[in-house]
């Protein structure tokens, strides 16, 4: 290889990318959706003639998302052969098991033509505001209650839309019109791209992309393996419990670091459950996926060759390898503890690229009717705290694993019956440390309906708050209050009048290292800005602050800090 | 000859002031360029004017116009330089321009880091008052709070304040009330609204743009006012015309209550500038390149038009990345600025490694070599020891520069603590600030899906020409164009770029119950206003053409489009039936497709006002080369790439170099404001319009020159 074709395959890597990048965009634009077109809950990706990954959009999308079109598209192309595929199609699929975990991702692909050749697809998958059933919340006991399930079929037929498939969706979906508009938004995106992909092939002077394809996944896979020789290696254990309507739930996961190869296990993790919790496969392994790139490889874009040396197994029937008909909606409120488990199980080798446990969201979810009569069905995500870094603070409303946004609140109040009190940080929430997990964000709001409506506010931490490492604290647990006193479970689904005020958040991150080594200014700045109370500077921090001037006493704070012994806010059940 | 008329295109940079003067009435020209004063730029302004008048022997009274563009906005973000600024907002939404929109922009980085917001937390209060979403008051204004947020914020030290509440893009009255309050009180402390700065929906968008308004205020006006005061001294008493940031122009006023549409007008004098020698050379494909004494700023141009974003975001923090920056929502030269210039400071970081910027050294105290005090090492000093500039040909010599201090710097700060000679050190500089330079220009350019080698590099700027050779190397250009006047290209491209200015109007109506007369008014009355903006810069009434734009989607979609609409004066003409076309048209060419049963409105309505370009001809060609030499006019000593070796490298004079010869690098091409440097990789030519080009000898086919 010289460096003329390093040069080139860099180039051409590099346009496929900004190729998804624009089909983000576009179905951005085109979408009519919140959670789409504020929110960006969606993914963009080219793949080769058998289905491969090679591109994908990286400023957007979700963890399981991305995964899910990986899996998905082959399983496309196993029931519709590349051979039989003609210009003008466009599949659909929704299936749990093939694609991303859940019915509210639809994934739609189309094939791409060169010189009258089917030379790869271009896909997106996007959280559509409804499928149907219950709606969207952990409360549904099996797959039939979960809406309408849209086997792998042919949307478009050489251009011709499938009038049919389309009219059913429509009667069986709540919010039709979005769903429809936000399908052919997907339609319109994948065209764009397919044609972006075309003029590019040409310009290469490639027949198709399957040159361009080996090399990016060689080289992918290469650098992942070159990565995993410079690892320790050996085998660690790491668990974490989460709590699903008061049933205590484990994961349990053993990782072994190889040469060339990662062996991830999930024996050990608790039985499905007859609540929308479960994971598929499909979505288990795309969080430990996700974990392991972030921890190894974070700067190669993501593709096929990443997944060759990974290994995740779970047995069947667990929690996380779901068997049908599991109820799969809410499976978010699992796979946080995934991804944690993975990052545990990195630190315990001494893997160094890792991060605290974070509390990631809320997903607040409603339907009803409005004063007006009119049904509505609106999913509002808010972020909260992320775990801390090696090297820096958590961010404050901001998720993790997942990296989708939030969506304004002004938009909210103009598409939806929610009106919001409050929306802001809550003091003393990030897990301290020498590195300070992310703030938790409180959203306190009432649902302006007729009668009674329906509302989840799905969070993961009330329970089992965010872990530190390294010494570093747990942050803030997750709330869901109900006119100030009313201590909902966050699994639940309950009913609301518009006179109820509701509180929730989703708790603090962890924190990085032990919090009496963190820089007495940065806990200063913090006290300043409210994020840390004086009590907790003195008592956790141990910096000496002078409540009137609000100043350090370096004396002091040396005093103390010289005898600190590790003291915790909280009382620390795990 | 008749009386002089002329029109002066300023250019504030961080480090200098550089200054293009044309004589309509005779086609003369003169240059001038020095340093910007930091801490009244202003004073620079009428030095170099009188200056200029003078080796003109021209008065106050012969200045037309002057067109004016700065940095010190989006400086006073990068270098966070602005106001200390406070933030009332609605009680219980303080956090909003932290949380942002809540989105990691990268999906893989455990280490991605945001912006410290411009008003940290503690100087961002909530006071009691709530709109709906249709305006209407919910919870009226508690003043008896706001009064103690404004006494609070005041009696720390903020000089400005934002203003931003809930849904005000749909009513005013809140937000105008504080306003009178704050006026009442502290009639000198300065306030943005929202409602005012971008009255549209979203809040994060909204409010961070509102901030950053009232961040840079206080600095943009008290500048205008005493640029103002001043040129009255010399007799210049007309409008000061600024540059805005998508490329119009406008009076000083509209710059005084909205700097931040000023944020990019500096480097759009620049892209005009390229775009009128590209349009000479028959080239319809640049990249700007211009790199001053602070940062540096790539913009793509395709087929001689720049693209134009309203989701602008400035002062990138983590890897020149999207999202990584404070969002801005404002029409705006869609380009790349990065912390790299000539002034940028090179140190070393806790790993032994070299970091170049983005802390500059300004003009005060400026580059180590300056001898005004600096003793950081900066990219001009490594410049400097390379041999790439001439110690007593700064500025054409009118300042000196010392290459003792410039070494001092560079040895103890970095040479050193490496454990390397100073050449090896400064050449580390040279190649970091330039690998920086590329990687940036990688990523702008693969967010667009472009490829580097399908343009044409045009460089310009004091540092850009230094630089050029070895970006372009890295990005697999094989063509540069170095303008002449590159050095001031700046303030050139503001008397090439149009004169317009675009007003906007919310009237949100769907189509199926347009509203012809109310819509008619509002587009009369803003073609109007443009008329008077125009007006007031000299454009003679019948000269000045409008384009008519409305933004709009289908019913429930969450982003517009901007639909031209093609009737050049005739609003009474507009119907639905015809707007539906023009949607339908806009629409099917950027998505390929349209939905006949889904209902369509208008959210918002522009007018684009726009004179005719003016094409001034600079220069006479060849004339001002009579007296060209094909021999060097020195050699110098120039260090080479492995920082251990020195090589005598041929300089030229600019004004004496042979016009359309072929010569071979390496080279060194002097004038007053800038060195093109020229290695061994390249061939250049001079052009009859005296631009240089070069070419990369190892990726150019003889037939592509």
């Amino acid at each position: 290889m010289t460096i003329n074709d390093s040069l080139f395959t860099q180039v051409r890597w590099s346009r496929l990318i900004a190729i998804c990048e624009e089909q983000a965009r576009s179905l951005l634009r085109a979408s009519f959706s919140s959670m789409a077109g504020e929110a960006e809950d969606f993914g963009s990706a080219i793949f080769d003639r058998s289905g491969r990954l090679i591109a994908q959009a990286e400023s957007t999308g979700t963890v399981s998302i991305l995964y899910g079109l990986v899996r998905g598209v082959k399983h496309m192309l196993n029931k519709f052969p590349s051979e039989s595929l003609k210009p003008g199609d466009v599949l659909i699929g929704n299936d749990p098991w093939l694609f991303s975990g859940h019915k509210y991702d639809v994934t739609v692909a189309a094939p791409i033509f060169f010189k009258e050749r089917m030379i790869g697809m271009t896909a997106t998958c996007l959280h559509v505001p409804d499928v149907g059933g219950l709606g969207f919340g952990p409360s549904a006991k099996d797959s039939y209650e979960e809406g309408i399930l849209i086997p792998i079929a042919k949307f478009i037929s050489q251009g011709k839309l499938n009038q049919e498939l389309i009219d059913f969706l429509s009667v069986n979906v709540r919010s039709s019109d979005q769903v429809i508009g936000d399908l052919m938004a997907q339609v319109t995106a994948n065209e764009i791209a397919g044609r972006k992909v075309v003029s590019s092939v040409e310009e290469f002077q490639e027949q198709d992309l399957e040159r361009i394809s080996k090399e990016i996944r060689q080289r992918t896979e290469t650098a992942l393996t070159e990565r995993l020789k410079q690892l320790p290696g050996g085998t660690s254990e790491y668990e974490a419990r989460a709590d699903i309507l008061g049933k205590e739930i484990t994961v349990h996961c053993r990782l072994t670091l190889e040469k060339n190869k990662v062996r991830i296990d999930f024996a050990g993790t608790s039985p499905q459950v007859d609540k929308g919790v479960n994971c598929t496969l499909n979505v288990t392994t795309a969080f430990v996926v996700h974990a392991l790139k972030c921890s190894l490889l974070p700067d190669v874009p993501n593709n096929d060759g990443f997944f060759v040396p990974v290994e995740v197994t779970a047995p069947k029937g667990c929690i996380l390898n779901a068997r049908w008909p599991a109820a799969v909606a809410a499976r978010h409120m699992i796979t946080t503890f995934v991804s944690s488990c993975v990052f545990g199980a990195l630190g315990r080798l001494n893997v160094e690229s890792v991060i605290a446990e974070s509390a990631g969201r809320v997903i607040i979810v409603s339907r009803g009717v409005r004063p007006t009569g009119d049904e509505f069905v609106y999913t509002y995500p808010t972020r909260c705290g992320m775990g801390a870094r090696p090297n820096s603070d958590g961010l404050s409303g901001h998720m993790f694993p997942g990296a989708v946004g939030t969506i304004p609140v002004e938009i909210v109040e103009n598409n939806s019956p929610i009106f919001v009190f409050r929306k802001e940080f809550l003091c003393d929430s990030g897990g301290p440390g020498r590195h300070r997990g992310g703030c938790d964000q409180v959203v306190e709001f009432k649902i302006q309906c007729r009668g009674e409506a329906s509302l989840a506010c799905m969070s993961e931490r009330a329970q089992f708050p965010a872990r530190g490492v390294q010494g570093g604290l747990p942050g803030a647990r997750s709330q869901f209050v109900v006119n100030g006193e009313l201590f909902v479970d966050p699994k639940k689904t309950i009913a609301v009048t518009d006179r109820d005020i509701i509180t929730c958040s989703g708790g603090g991150g962890g924190g990085f290292y032990p919090s009496h080594s963190r820089d007495p200014e940065k806990v200063l700045a913090d006290v300043c800005d409210g994020v840390v109370s004086l009590e907790a500077a003195r008592e956790v921090y141990r910096v000496a602050i002078t409540s009137d001037k609000l100043e350090i006493d370096w004396a002091e704070t040396k005093r103390w800090r010289d005898n600190a012994e590790e003291k915790n806010p909280r009382d620390l059940t795990d | 000859m008749g009386k002089p008329q002329l029109s002066i295109g300023v250019d504030v940079g961080g480090t200098f002031t550089d200054f293009f003067f044309y004589d309509f009435s005779s086609g003369r020209v003169e240059t001038e360029k020095l340093l910007t004063s930091a801490s009244e730029p202003e004073k620079s302004i009428v030095e170099g004017i009188r200056n200029g008048l003078n080796r003109l022997r021209s008065t106050g009274e012969d200045i037309q116009s002057i067109i004016h563009g700065t940095t010190l906005i989006v400086n006073a973000i990068i270098e966070r330089k602005g106001a200390r600024t406070g933030l009332i907002t609605t009680k219980g939404f303080r956090d909003i321009i932290e949380a942002r929109k809540e989105k990691r922009y990268d999906l893989y980085d455990l280490g991605l880091e945001l912006p410290a917001p411009l008003v940290p937390r503690r100087y961002r209060i909530g006071v009691t008052e709530r709109m709906d979403e249709k305006g209407e008051i919910l919870t009226p204004l508690d003043e008896s709070e706001v009064n103690a947020a404004v006494e609070h914020l005041k009696s720390v030290g903020v000089e400005s304040l934002a203003v931003c509440f809930l849904h005000s893009y749909r009513s005013p009255i809140h937000e105008k009330r504080v306003a009178e309050l704050i006026g009442n009180r502290f009639p000198s402390l300065a306030v943005c609204l929202s409602s005012e700065v971008v009255p549209e929906i979203r809040e994060y968008e909204r409010f961070s743009t509102t901030v950053a308004n009232a961040y840079t205020l206080p600095i943009i006006s008290k500048y205008l006012n005493s640029l103002a005061l001043r040129l009255k001294e010399i007799n210049y008493d007309r409008e000061i015309l600024v540059m805005l940031s998508h490329g119009g122009i406008s009076t000083q006023e509209i710059g005084r209550r909205y700097p931040i549409r000023l944020v990019e007008s500096g480097p759009v004098g620049g892209v005009f500038g390229s775009i009128k020698i590209a349009r000479e050379n028959g080239i319809e494909n640049i990249l700007c390149f211009d790199m001053g004494g602070t940062t540096a700023k790539l913009c793509v141009v395709n087929d001689l038009q720049p693209s134009i974003t309203t989701e602008y975001e400035v002062a990138r923090v983590h890897r020149f990345k999207r999202g990584s920056g404070i969002s801005l929502r404002l029409p705006a030269i869609d380009l790349l600025e990065i912390g790299a210039g000539g002034g940028s400071i090179a140190k070393l970081n806790s790993l032994g490694f070299i970091e170049v910027g983005p802390e500059s050294s300004g003009s005060m105290p400026g580059p180590s070599c300056y001898g005004f005090g600096g003793i950081d090492p900066t990219v001009t000093d490594a410049d400097l020891i390379l041999g790439y500039l001439r110690p007593d040909y700064f500025l054409g010599g009118k300042q000196s520069i010392d290459p003792t201090a410039a070494k001092r710097s560079v040895d103890e700060k970095i040479a050193k603590p490496l454990g390397v000679n100073t050449l090896a050190a400064s050449m580390a500089i040279y190649q970091t600030v330039n690998e920086n330079m590329a990687n940036a220009a990688r990523i702008y350019l693969s967010e667009k899906g472009e490829n580097a080698e399908r343009y044409t590099l045009v460089a310009f700027g004091g540092a850009g020409p230094v630089h050029v050779g070895s970006l372009a190397r890295a990005l697999s250009v094989r063509h540069i164009l170095v303008p002449r006047f590159a050095g001031i290209a700046s303030a050139l491209g503001f008397l090439v770029a149009p004169k317009s200015f675009e007003t906007v109007r919310t009237y949100i109506c769907r189509l199926e119950s347009f509203a012809s007369a109310e819509i008619t008014a509002l587009i009369e009355e803003m073609i109007e206003e443009g008329r008077r903006v125009l007006q007031r810069a000299e454009i003679p009434d019948d000269q000045i053409e409008f384009q008519i734009k409305a933004d709009m989607r289908y019913v429930g979609q969450k982003h517009e489009i901007t639909v031209p609409i093609n009737l050049t004066l005739k609003p009474e003409s507009l119907n639905a039936v015809y707007l539906l076309q023009c949607f339908e048209a806009e629409y099917r060419r950027i998505f390929g497709r349209i939905y006949p049963d889904i209902p369509i409105e208008a959210l918002s309505w522009r007018v684009v006002s726009t004179a005719p370009p003016s094409t001034p001809r600079f220069i006479s060609s060849s004339s001002q080369n009579s007296n060209y030499r094909d021999q060097p006019s020195a050699w110098r000593d120039v260090v080479e790439s492995t920082g251990s070796t020195t090589a005598k490298w041929p300089v030229f004079r600019w004004d004496q170099l042979p016009v359309a010869k072929r010569l071979i690098g390496p080279a060194l091409i002097e004038d007053p404001y800038t060195t093109v440097v020229i290695s061994s990789f390249f061939d250049f030519e001079m052009d009859e319009r005296l631009s240089i080009h070069l070419w990369d000898r190892e990726t150019t086919n003889d037939d592509q020159r």
